[in-house]
């Protein structure tokens, strides 16, 4: 399935959490927090949360900033 | 001066100068910025994931020892600006937030509007809310009645290094003001800051002055002076402004030749 992550078009596998994606993307590390189709999803649901094609879905983490 | 603590919704903080961490050329010349500073908190944005980047700002400041901050910079509309807060809530378990909301470019000016707007929404979120603002005293007061625990007036535009373009302004703020005023944007150089703290300003927040000068160190170690300086100085309570000169020396016992 297609989705939109950070601005681009990815392939994934049908079924994949947004757990996964972010493990492969960013590590899943401290640090980091998604959106998907504008809401926030919270860390504790990354693991049940199925994506779906079509999706939009926004990593974020923190850099350095004024 | 042990006794003279920053306090921030209930929480001390050890050093009245916070740091933005925009600007530096590199993690390790930003870590000795702050280690030269002494400040206990520093600001971070929030971006999309980027792999290539190397090193991780948070591993650095935790390094530093220093609290972490994170802001809405790039946001327009109060939407984005919620949104950024609740990512950076997520991310950084930290319910404190810079408020940005700019208008445009070029002036990176508060938009009074969306950040009013994002600032009652966040606060009734349950964050503690620290709003990047104009130095209008109106809209400073306005800030604080949507319970914002700080209010952050800007001195001049961010990065301009103008200095305080409106003294007035900043102590009017100062005097109505029930949360600690932290100015916030255009510093240049260790006078401004100084200047900041001399108007009654509580704590000053600053980057590019440190991370663009030719010496970051030792451009904070000058600002952490300055702070320190211009708080003594408003502490102490300085003459006031005479028209004409006053000798120090005595009159009496003048000798006549």
């Amino acid at each position: 399935m297609t989705l939109t992550v950070n601005g681009k078009s990815m392939q994934v596998p049908a079924g994949t959490t947004l757990h996964q994606l972010i493990a492969d993307l960013a590590g899943a590390g401290r640090g980091t927090a998604a959106a998907v189709d504008g809401v926030v999803a919270p860390r504790s649901r990354w693991a049940e949360l199925e994506l779906h094609t079509g999706q939009h879905v926004e990593i974020l983490t923190a850099t350095q900033g004024g | 001066m042990a006794d003279d603590v920053l306090v921030i919704a209930g929480e001390e903080l050890a050093s009245r100068l916070i740091m933005g961490t925009g600007g530096a050329p590199s993690l390790a010349v930003m870590a000795a910025a702050i280690e030269a500073s002494g400040t206990a908190m520093c600001t971070v944005s929030m971006r999309r994931v980027d792999t290539a980047t190397p090193g991780s700002v948070l591993d650095m400041l935790a390094g530093c020892g220093v609290r972490v901050l994170p802001n809405t910079a790039g946001c327009r509309t109060a939407h984005e600006a919620v949104l950024t807060a609740q990512l950076a809530r997520e991310a950084l378990e930290t319910d404190w937030i810079k408020l940005e909301v700019v208008a445009d470019d070029y002036t990176l000016l508060p938009d009074p509007v969306e950040l009013l707007d994002a600032a009652e929404r966040l606060v009734a979120d349950g964050f503690t809310v620290l709003p990047y603002t104009n130095d209008d005293p109106v809209l400073a007061r306005r800030l604080q009645q949507t319970g914002c625990a700080a209010v952050m007036p800007l001195g001049a535009p961010i990065g301009t290094g103008l200095g305080i373009r409106n003294s007035h302004n900043i102590e009017l703020i100062v005097a109505e003001a029930e949360v600690p005023v932290i100015l916030d944007a255009g510093i240049g150089t260790a006078s401004d800051a100084a200047l900041a703290m001399e108007l009654g300003c509580d704590a000053v927040l600053l980057a590019s002055a440190v991370t663009r000068s030719q010496d970051p160190a030792l451009m904070a170690a000058a600002m952490a002076a300055g702070v320190t300086a211009g708080r003594l100085a408003a502490r102490a309570g300085r003459i006031p402004r005479r028209h004409h000169a006053r000798g120090s020396s005595p009159t009496h016992g003048t000798a006549v030749f």
